[in-house]
């Protein structure tokens, strides 16, 4: 692995900047020489801007702010109980018989489209906006979670209980670092998942959240504060798949170095 | 053999059952293994030497019958009766070399000190000591079932249970790696139960040689290898080397011919 230093002038990153700022100047270009409509695609200066305008006045960082913590708790609400059936599923054959069907008939509907239905019981409130954006990523945890433990090499489970793990301590020793790796196949496509209903539902029905700030500014024909929040999710998703790559890095150490083995990293 | 009994199996019998059908791996297995003996369970594939090495390690519930498994010395003194070494390894692969072997230490509760010095000991004689904070990926399939072999010792087991250790790998590994056991455990004289499908490996290494029928299994003949320790590579040429290994070919590929008939 190269060092920082030349990392920074890798062509890893030379090429994408390069592009991008490409892109970035024809469309300016564009725009000024009057081919594209300024109403309707700002130039990137005046996005730029506008940006940096509401970041010094605070509000954007509230909204960013917002809409990382409900991903972050409307992801645990998935996370931890997601984990808990599908490990149960994997693990006793009655569970998976009596919560298959359930999952598998809930699992195709779009996040969503359960969002009428969580706000008729919990109104329009802070808890029904995270509900709804649990909804999928839990049922797409547990599958990914019962599959897991299905993968599980019958081999390791038998090294830890004849080496004297059993019961809670086996769990905690040999199931769970066993089938961590497949876990997270889990927990990053529930992410994405994830993102995306979090913003859309706040499109629907919040005021603050990225969501909510680029479908106000689109109400108002505030294009360049539209063009401010999308970015701004972007980024935000870029923010967030690579925090949970970095934890995963941290929870299993051994798998960094096997994914570049195999020419994955 | 040994003098004193270190494990009995008596009248072992095996059923594998499922919803649909019951498949019977062992008929009937009584076999007694010495203190400090190595016994070799050779026979066809399928015949359920693999099972009746699960039952000795407790990780199997027979249908029927009992395994006894004699310490050497008083309860309590923290040392399980088995350790496995597996064909396919199973090593932990979240975790070092050094964190696999110290498992079953951790498991016991042996203070943090205690536990790395033994298995830093143990890793010095599988000749692992610069692959300590190696985890299991980094390594060759030899170097990883070292590792296996160095868990398993560790343990400080009664009695070392070993399913085909050496099935996985090449021949001139597997070659380098029974030299090595074989001089680990003449040093040691642990008691061995040792699952092979090699006539070879079963003479070479063992004291005797348990030849078991095609499924269900049950012991067909059994015969004492009477060559001197340490055992050496030239004994392969000697004339009681070959003599034992063709007699004993004669009798397994009855059952090796009928263990392909019911394929």
């Amino acid at each position: 692995m190269p060092s920082h230093a030349t990392w920074l002038f890798s062509r890893e990153l030379a090429i994408p900047l390069a592009t991008s700022l490409i892109l970035l100047a024809a469309w300016e270009a564009l725009v000024h020489a009057g081919f594209l409509r300024a109403a309707f695609f700002p130039p990137p200066t005046n996005i730029v801007s506008t940006l940096l305008g509401l970041a010094a006045g605070g509000e954007l960082w509230l909204h960013a702010g917002t809409t990382l913590g409900r991903l972050i708790a409307s992801f645990l609400m998935a996370l931890i109980p997601g984990t808990a059936l599908g490990l149960a599923m994997g693990w006793w054959m009655g569970m998976r018989t009596a919560a298959d069907p359930l999952v598998r008939l809930l699992f195709p509907i779009p996040s969503i489209a359960f969002f009428p239905v969580v706000i008729f019981y919990l109104g329009l409130s802070e808890w029904g906006l995270l509900l709804t954006a649990a909804i999928t990523p839990f049922l797409l945890i547990a599958v990914q979670s019962a599959s897991a433990v299905e993968s599980l090499e019958r081999t390791l489970l038998e090294a830890g209980r004849n080496y004297g793990a059993s019961g809670w301590r086996l769990f905690m020793r040999v199931i769970l670092p066993a089938t961590l790796p497949r876990l997270f196949i889990g927990y990053r496509l529930a992410l994405g998942v994830g993102f995306i209903v979090t913003v859309a539902v706040e499109m629907v029905a919040a005021k603050h959240g990225l969501g909510g700030f680029l479908w106000h500014s689109w109400q108002i024909l505030r294009i360049e504060e539209m063009y401010v929040g999308l970015i701004l999710i972007g980024f935000l998703g870029i923010f967030v798949t690579y925090g949970l790559e970095a934890l995963a890095d941290r929870l299993m150490p051994w798998q960094v170095d096997l994914l570049r083995l195999k020419g994955q990293r | 053999m040994g003098a004193v009994t270190k494990i009995e199996i008596r009248d072992v019998r095996h059923v594998y059952q499922s919803d649909f059908s019951s498949v019977p791996a062992l008929a009937s297995v009584n076999l007694t293994v010495g203190d400090g003996e190595f016994v070799a369970l050779l026979g066809p594939s399928g015949c359920g030497k693999s099972s009746l090495l699960r039952i000795v390690a407790e990780l199997l519930r027979p249908t029927a019958g009992s395994v006894e498994i004699h310490s050497s010395t008083e309860l309590g003194n923290g040392r399980p009766k088995t350790a496995l070494v597996f064909q396919e390894y199973a090593l932990f692969p979240w975790r070092t070399v050094l964190e696999n072997v110290v498992f079953s230490l951790e498991m016991r509760g042996v203070p943090r000190d205690e536990r790395l010095a033994r298995a830093r000991k143990v890793l010095g004689r599988v000749g692992l000591q610069g692959f300590s904070d190696a985890y299991p990926h980094q390594l060759s399939g030899g170097m990883r079932q070292r590792v296996g072999i160095a868990r398993a010792l560790a343990a400080q087991p009664e009695v070392l249970l070993m399913d085909e250790p050496f099935g996985a790998l090449d021949a001139q590994t597997r070659t380098v790696l029974q030299e090595e056991l074989l001089r680990v455990w003449e040093s040691e004289r642990k008691t061995v139960l040792y699952v092979t499908h090699s006539i070879d490996e079963a003479v070479y290494m063992s004291d005797r040689v348990v030849l078991l029928t095609a499924r269900p299994g049950r012991i067909k003949a059994e015969y004492s290898v009477e060559l001197p320790r340490p055992r050496t590579m030239e004994m392969r040429g000697w004339n009681a080397y070959t003599k034992l290994s063709f007699e004993i070919w004669g009798a397994l590929r009855e059952e090796v011919e009928t263990a392909m008939s019911h394929e």
